[in-house]
């Protein structure tokens, strides 16, 4: 008698456990509409080693930068430890190195003479002061020479003070014309600025009705590394300087990239996305389920009231270059159905899916404005709910008992100005010069940077095109 | 009591009056919506057209929800009006009037019963139009949802009404208003 109980408990186990194993099954069937995945545009992946190709390492002979080597300096003196080390990195990162000066020509010189760089004699030609190019500072003569070799890498040693002449007509069309070369090549532009003890005079300096200045009191002054060439490159010597000197950052150094494309991958390529993306596990509603489809498109499948707000975060280091001037707008493009029917197999056999004819519906947000190491923060079909003093959730605007597909495509829009921020401390404009010099500064800043800075980054932003970042798909069942 | 049951037959009589139209409609809505002028009249005047286009929808497909609903509810309300009616129609005999004008002062407590009875209908409207009971409600505007208030609350008014003016007791019919028109040798 027990037995034949055991058994009947056993067939009726069985026979619940077969039902039960076919409602679920039908519960996560898929069924979802017909669209195409947009393409994605990018899957850079810069920090590989590739081969090594010629460093060429340019100081800047102008007069100017004498006081980075004045020996009567009593504080550290960054200038001639970095330039020390710098010859060594050029000779990591590259197979054969190269240096040049340049002031108002360019001029290919010896290891020896490189040496030099670090010693007063270097900006003042003693043997032949006559004929000794230290009068200006031609950066656009210096840019010029990236066309010697598309694959090599360019470090540029200079104290950036470009003179107002220089930034327009003529010249700045010859500054941008090898920067569109470098940066349709996929090259990126480093600019590491270093604040340095400083004794000597900085010429050039602009004053109210016209002519120029000199200045000698200040103490201290910045002077820059551009490095033009592959993101790996630029991204070891940063690291190294970084490793080396500035472990302690504080006001002293300052990086930025410029680039004609500040993102790093699309997400989808990489399989970066996942549950968390859109719920924490903590709140996670009912029915979830998270898988790729059509190989690359995340699918979130679940059953949600209307009481929930749907927010997919992005975490921008996954996405953004580091030290890029990041991203200030990013558009979503995306396409909502609705069904009737929330059974797969009904959807399937009478193709209740429709497509709703709304634009942009959902919002994108940051914590900080531009920044780079926040979250990007979706609020899918936020703009559903127009009104939001009178109904709290967006999904409110939507009708119970539906089914909904929501595919929503993250395209970074428009290139951000981070870099131009960064530098803001330290530049000073021609209008604001005399003013500056009056108040008989100790740490002196730099002409036109802020100025130069944008110039590069207009070039990288006409090379800008809108870049799928991340594709991603709901499917979900609105109840009460 | 065979005064109370001739009573009830003439409020019945006075339901039906108005009351055919209500079950036909009920009926026609649990049959489902067919493509004539009912469907025409709710899409175009109870609907919210623009949303529904605008997520891509067809009000044809749609409209069955809305069907089961106002079946459902003019059910309920029509019930209601059955109930009040012959209720009121059956207790107008109980009603202690032994001297003249005594019915008029039991016009208020007509007047208080219809009154809840009114209010019985906007509850009902309102549950079926305005809660979550039933997902069809969302496509109802704000518009329509106030015609079906006025229309249905009007019209089984009118049911519950007849059926009163005709089924209240004689002796009370002062109690009911215009109740008192009818002719002497009624009932």
């Amino acid at each position: 008698m027990k037995i034949k109980n055991i058994n009947n408990l056993f067939i009726n186990f069985l026979i619940f456990s077969i039902l039960f194993s076919f409602t679920y099954l039908q519960s996560k069937e898929l069924c979802i509409p017909d669209f195409e995945l947009d393409t994605p545009t990018v899957n850079v992946t810069p920090l590989i080693d590739a081969d090594k190709n010629p460093v060429y390492v340019l100081f800047d002979g102008s007069l100017s930068m004498k006081g980075f080597v004045n020996p009567s300096n009593q504080d550290t003196n960054l200038y001639v430890e970095v330039i020390d080390d710098l010859q060594q990195i050029a000779e990591t990162i590259g197979n054969e190195t190269h240096y040049l000066r340049f002031g108002r020509f360019v001029k290919s010189i010896t290891e020896s003479e490189a040496a030099r760089a670090t010693d007063p004699s270097f900006y003042t030609c003693p043997h032949n002061p006559a004929n000794c190019d230290n009068q200006e500072t031609r950066l656009d003569e210096a840019i010029k020479t990236t066309q010697l070799n598309k694959d090599a890498t360019y470090i540029i040693v200079t104290d950036l003070f470009i003179e107002n002449k220089n930034l327009i007509g003529g010249k700045l069309h010859q500054l941008k014309k090898p920067l569109n070369k470098v940066l349709d090549d996929g090259k990126s532009i480093g600019i590491v600025g270093i604040m340095n003890s400083f004794n000597g005079t900085i010429y050039g300096i602009p004053i109210s009705g016209g002519g120029v200045a000199t200045y000698s009191r200040a103490n201290k002054r910045p002077f820059y590394i551009m490095i033009i060439g592959d993101q790996k490159n630029i991204h070891k010597v940063k690291t190294k300087l970084e490793k080396q000197y500035f472990t302690n950052k504080g006001d002293e150094y300052k990086f930025s990239l410029i680039t004609s494309n500040p993102i790093i991958q699309n997400l989808n390529i990489n399989k970066k996305i996942n549950g968390n993306n859109l719920f924490k596990s903590n709140n996670q509603p009912s029915e979830f389920k998270f898988e790729y489809i059509k190989s690359k498109l995340p699918l979130y499948q679940f059953n949600t009231n209307q009481k929930r707000h749907l927010t997919f975060t992005i975490k921008k280091p996954e996405i953004l270059v580091p030290g890029s001037s990041g991203i200030s707008n990013y558009e979503i493009k995306e396409i909502l159905w609705n069904s009737s029917e929330v059974k797969c197999k009904k959807i399937n056999s009478d193709k209740t899916w429709k497509k709703a004819k709304l634009d942009t519906i959902s919002t994108w947000s940051e914590k900080i404005p531009g920044g780079l190491y926040d979250e990007v923060t979706i609020g899918l079909l936020k703009e559903l709910n127009v009104d939001s003093k009178k109904k709290k959730y967006p999904l409110q605007k939507l009708w119970r008992g539906f089914r909904y597909f929501h595919l929503v495509n993250i395209y970074a829009d428009k290139p951000g100005n981070i870099s131009e921020d960064t530098f803001k401390d330290w530049s000073i404009t021609k209008a604001q010069a005399q003013k500056f010099i009056e108040e008989d500064p100790v740490a002196f800043k730099t002409l036109n940077l802020v100025k130069l800075v944008k110039v590069l980054n207009d070039v990288a932003n006409e090379r800008f095109k809108p870049t799928l970042i991340a594709s991603i798909a709901l499917d979900f069942k609105l109840t009460k | 009591m065979l005064r109370i049951f001739k009573s009830l037959t003439y409020s019945i009589i006075g339901l039906m009056s108005l009351g055919w139209l209500s079950i036909i409609f009920i009926t026609s809505m649990f049959v489902g919506p067919k493509d004539n002028w009912l469907l025409d009249f709710f899409a175009n005047n109870l609907i919210i057209d623009e949303v529904i286009e605008k997520y891509g929808q067809d009000f044809s497909s749609l409209a069955e929800g809305l069907y089961i609903l106002m079946g459902t509810m003019n059910i309920f309300l029509l019930v209601t009006a059955i109930i009040f009616s012959l209720a009121w129609s059956g207790l107008s005999h109980l009603l202690n009037i032994d001297s003249p004008g005594k019915a008029k002062i039991y016009s208020i407590h007509w007047l208080i019963y219809t009154g809840i009875t009114l209010a019985i209908f906007v509850a009902i409207i309102f549950y079926f139009t305005k809660s979550t009971q039933y997902n069809a409600a969302q496509f109802l505007s704000n518009g329509g949802i106030t015609i079906i208030l006025f229309s249905q609350t009007i019209y089984y008014f009118l049911i519950y009404y007849i059926a009163v003016i005709v089924g209240t007791a004689r002796f009370a019919r002062s109690s009911v208003l215009f109740a008192n028109k009818l002719p002497g040798n009624f009932l």
